[in-house]
């Protein structure tokens, strides 16, 4: 399978700002999770998955949707089910490697069906941090088409990154207060 | 006023109304404290053969209505052989559209009561004469009497490599029942409601250890509310009509001892190795009932960016999570895995 890793499409430049919001994927509910990261470090966030409910879609674009300051989105890529995990939050480096991951990649300009099994595709975002700082991602905006119309969706999907001088006095690095 | 092509469309259904029954709306403004709210008479809408009712209100012609961002239209049989009083909750959102919601999702049912043969209820209140002539129109209040509850928001269920928390700050996007009935008698669950009062300032944090499996609970004060009738000379006598709302968190908190947690579809794990944020919504599955005025109902609670359940890995463990229903961003509940 070819990997997507879209650097040009994680900066949103390829979705026009005019989309209409889309619904062909399944919204989530708020949720976030924290980690502390040194300087430097690229990790992959795999927490989030995309469902899809109005088929065909085909991700065009993946990008933070604010406050992430010192978090830049180096690439993306989705997995297929099966998968032994619908989700694993903290991979090390990007592309990951880890055995709990299969190999399979949708390609890119892949199209996303409707997932029977209920597991979806694994999102797998490629972030580095570049800066001193706690950071917090407020929500990623996907970017799709659908029957040749292109949409954004945005998702409440929250990520805090501390570095480690920006923990708080219990050493844990605190999601932010709204 | 109802409107045939505006407005919110609202849809209806009532048991035990034959065809051309009536029943009467009414839009009645959030009720903030105790006092008195009018309502806002929209006019009448018939039963069809099927027991369904349809009906447009645009709240942008009543004045009391236009800078609120929560009322209720209610659907009432005003025949005095039978009761049903049923309503839909309208909110505004952030960009001005409106949203509604029933008891049966975003329409309501309700099944009518013979109030002749209901010996229970209580004759002290309206006489039939007197509601015939409500010439003055209707008002809900508040009243003191109250009853408290505890209600459960969220199950928590850790093993040995996690522990969890749970953030209560706020009842705003909390939804709990209210009942309806007439004169005391049969109450019956007319859906969810927000809370009379909001919390914010009054939050609790749950804090859930290793090998728990346990509910967070909070008590929560129930006012009892009636509908007046505004007769002639400002004379003003009860309907019969009552509702218990839920009016404001009462401070008393505990967590519960749980028993059976729900069986985990692979599907729904997920690895996770800090502190996640999780679970959206409690429901009579995986969080428990509660009973007012001796009608048992389930509890229901969002979470949002003020309410948050958590779970926290111990340092430098992989803890396997599971969702209740769904992958566990979404899921009802969430457990550790062994």
């Amino acid at each position: 399978m070819t990997s997507c890793l879209l650097l040009a499409a994680c900066t949103g430049i390829s979705t026009p700002t005019s989309s209409p919001a889309g619904t062909a994927l399944e919204p989530t509910n708020a949720h976030g999770w924290a980690t502390i990261q040194k300087v430097g470090t690229r990790f992959t966030d795999g927490f989030e998955t995309l469902d899809v409910v109005s088929e065909p879609v085909e991700v065009t674009s993946v990008r933070f949707g604010g406050g992430e300051g010192g978090l830049k989105l180096v690439g993306y890529e989705l997995v297929p089910s099966p998968r032994k995990l619908a989700s694993i939050q903290l991979l090390k480096g990007f592309p990951p490697k880890d055995a709990r991951l299969p190999d399979a990649r949708v390609p890119s300009g892949g199209q996303l069906k409707v997932d029977p099994t209920g597991q979806g595709y694994q999102l797998l975002l490629g972030i580095e941090v570049t800066a001193p700082g706690r950071w917090t991602r407020n929500s990623l905006i996907v970017g799709y088409t659908s029957s040749g119309t292109p949409y954004e969706q945005t998702f409440d999907a929250e990520l805090t990154v501390c570095t480690p001088a920006f923990v708080d006095a219990e050493g844990e690095c605190p999601f932010p207060d709204r | 006023m109802l409107t045939k092509t505006s407005g919110i469309p609202l849809h209806g259904h009532v048991r035990g109304m034959t065809k051309g029954a009536q029943l009467e709306l009414y839009a009645v403004p959030s009720l903030k404290a105790e006092g008195m709210v009018k309502s806002i008479s929209l006019g009448k809408v018939t039963v069809n053969g099927s027991g369904g009712f349809d009906a447009r209100v645009d709240p942008n012609q009543y004045e009391s209505l236009r800078d609120d961002s929560r009322f209720t239209v209610q659907a009432v049989s005003r025949d005095l052989r039978t009761h049903a009083l049923a309503e839909w909750v309208l909110r505004r959102g952030s960009g001005g559209a409106w949203s509604v919601s029933g008891n049966d999702g975003t329409s309501i049912s309700v099944t009518a009561r013979n109030v002749a043969r209901d010996k229970s209820a209580s004759t002290e209140s309206a006489s039939p004469q007197t509601t015939r002539n409500c010439t003055g129109g209707y008002a809900w209040a508040i009243t003191p009497t109250a009853t408290y509850t505890y209600l459960p928001l969220q199950k928590a269920s850790t093993r040995d490599k996690s522990t969890a928390k749970y953030e209560f700050q706020t009842s705003s996007s909390a939804q709990f029942e209210a009942l309806a009935g007439y004169n005391g008698a049969n109450f019956y669950s007319i859906g969810l409601t927000g809370s009379v009062q909001d919390v914010w300032q009054a939050g609790v944090n749950f804090k859930f250890g290793k090998n728990a499996k346990q509910a967070a609970m909070v008590e929560w004060e129930y006012r009892l509310s009636k509908e007046y009738c505004f007769v002639i000379n400002n004379l003003v006598v009860e309907t019969g009509n009552q509702k218990w709302v839920p009016y404001r968190f009462a401070g008393g908190n505990w967590k519960r001892d749980v028993g059976k947690i729900f069986t985990c579809n692979p599907q729904y794990k997920s690895a996770i190795t800090s502190t996640t944020w999780v679970a959206r919504t409690s429901s009579r599955a995986y969080s428990g009932y509660y009973q007012i005025a001796g009608v048992r109902i389930d509890a229901h609670q969002t979470n949002t960016t003020g309410n948050k359940m958590s779970y926290i890995p111990k340092s430098g463990k992989t803890v396997t999570m599971c969702g209740s229903d769904a992958k566990i961003a979404n899921a009802a509940m969430v457990k550790e895995m062994a």
